[in-house]
């Protein structure tokens, strides 16, 4: 068994005396793809924080492998509009790696042709993909993404998703994925880890979908995917 | 008299190049109140360093720096809006400048304070503007990544291990370093074009922040010089010649905008 790239010890966070987070512990291995589901406000982009380093747990530990390299994009990321800087500018700005992986990560996420471009001038989907070129820059091990999909249409999350996937398949790249969306998360994690404040279930997706304290919090979101399971829910969760 | 032309160039070529610096950064982050506020700090400043001795310039670096340092750390508590926090401390340090002038008792040239008096620029202050011309030009090509990653999303840059509070204090002291030698060259008054008016004319040829800080840092230098020409030549105080030669090049700048 391997070293846990990351790991959440009983996480406690408190916020103007609420329990943003309340004893939450999980880990990330090598290559794996995890998503982070939940409510709004149910501590996602906190929990994302704490694993960071950005906010420190009220209580409880984080644990990084020695080994760990985190990519990370943030959630509703906007450049500073008023400062003139091209895209392959802001991908050079405090980094440090060679030309060879800068060109490879390029096409990789296929930003050769806007690499000049001013970056103000993005479009949601341009700039998704030049902050993902910017995180995999680092060789990382482990990427976060935080809510990546957002602002994106639907043909725009299709592709990103995919690009995400081959990521995934051929840099042997764990991936921690806040979303919202149900039907991707099913179909590529290898694990899913429905948060409310607490970990409501942790675990494959064919065994989260079964849960009813996933499918209390997703009601709205789950007869149209769960068209194909059954279900029954054996006890009532109070949030 | 050719002695003092000299002098004067000198000096206000070297306080066009540190305002056309730091001035990307005022209007990058949105300062120019902050700016406004620390200018207000100055009369304090110049009143402190009479008195106490320490003379001019160190008198209105180390109020300027103290009011920025302090407003730094009001904005990071999150309490008050940045505004109010400006606005409270702009005007307590502009009475406090008030005050302790008129207990000093002596008339203070306040016409020479408010606009700007280039012409009685020392050796002693040529020296003192370039050492700080050098410190912050020094500050700037060693942690130049970083300050410009902290202005164009402090969060993106938090998050991927830089110590935000850190560099955006540092920004704020290098401003209040700005204004404090600005103010014998343009007047309290008037700090705050100098330092919006260079960068927003550098702006429109820029498609890169450095660039725009070179070209920012030339029209003001370009301004300086026409401004303390005309200043001279027909009397008037320095600060408002520099700034009308600014406002002329700014809307001529206009003309050749680009969406870069």
């Amino acid at each position: 068994m391997s070293e846990a790239l990351i790991s959440a010890e009983n996480i406690y966070l408190e916020h103007n005396e609420k329990n943003v987070l309340d004893n939450v512990s999980f880990k990330i291995n090598t290559g794996e793809f995890v998503t982070l589901i939940g409510p709004n406000g149910a501590g996602k982009s906190s929990l994302i924080e704490v694993l960071l380093g950005l906010l420190s747990a009220t209580n409880g530990k984080v644990r990084r492998s020695k080994k760990v390299v985190i990519g990370y994009t943030p959630q509703n990321f906007i450049p500073n509009p008023f400062i003139p800087i091209s895209v392959i500018n802001f991908l050079k700005l405090d980094g440090k790696f060679n030309q060879h992986w800068f060109d490879e990560v390029i096409e990789l996420c296929g930003i050769e042709s806007i690499l000049h471009n001013p970056l103000k001038s993005l479009s949601g989907g341009e700039l998704q993909r030049v902050l993902l070129t910017r995180a995999m820059l680092k060789k990382p091990n482990l990427l976060i993404l935080d809510e990546p999909v957002q602002n994106l249409d639907i043909n725009g999350q299709m592709l990103f998703y995919r690009l995400i996937e081959t990521i995934h398949e051929t840099q042997n790249c764990a991936v921690l994925m806040v979303s919202h969306d149900l039907h991707h998360v099913m179909k590529r994690s290898n694990k899913v880890l429905c948060l409310f404040h607490h970990i409501c279930c942790f675990g494959q997706p064919d065994t989260v979908i079964r849960d009813s304290q996933f499918n209390d919090l997703f009601a709205d979101q789950m007869d149209d995917l769960l068209a194909t399971y059954e279900h029954h829910h054996n006890h009532c969760h109070d949030h | 008299m050719e002695d003092l032309i000299y002098r004067v160039i000198l000096a206000g070529v070297g306080v066009a190049i540190i305002a056309g610096i730091l001035g990307c950064f005022v209007i990058w982050k949105r300062m120019s109140y902050f700016s406004e506020s620390i200018s207000h700090s100055a009369l304090l400043g110049v009143a402190l360093g009479v008195a106490s001795g320490f003379g001019l310039q160190s008198g209105l670096l180390i109020t300027a720096v103290i009011f920025a340092v302090i407003i730094a750390y009001m904005q990071n508590q999150d309490y008050f809006s940045n505004d109010a926090i400006l606005g409270i401390f702009s005007h307590i340090a502009l009475s406090l400048g008030v005050i302790v002038l008129s207990l000093q008792g002596d008339r203070t040239d306040y016409f020479s304070l408010l606009f700007g008096d280039i012409l009685s620029v020392n050796q002693g202050d040529i020296v003192w503007i370039y050492a700080i011309l050098i410190s912050i030009v020094s500050i700037m090509i060693i942690f130049w990544d970083k300050l410009l990653f902290v202005t164009l999303n402090a969060c993106l840059a938090k998050a991927e291990g830089i110590q935000t509070f850190i560099f955006q204090t540092l920004i704020m002291i290098m401003i209040a370093m700005t204004v404090s030698v600005s103010v014998q060259i343009v007047g309290v008054l008037l700090i705050t074009s100098m330092l919006l008016i260079p960068p927003a004319i550098g702006r429109v040829f820029s498609d890169a922040p450095l660039k725009m800080m070179i070209f920012s840092a030339f029209f003001a230098i370009l301004a300086v010089i026409i401004g303390v020409i005309i200043s001279l030549n027909y009397d008037i105080a320095t600060g408002p010649a520099i700034v009308v030669v600014l406002g002329v090049l700014f809307i001529f700048s206009q003309l050749f905008r680009q969406d870069n």
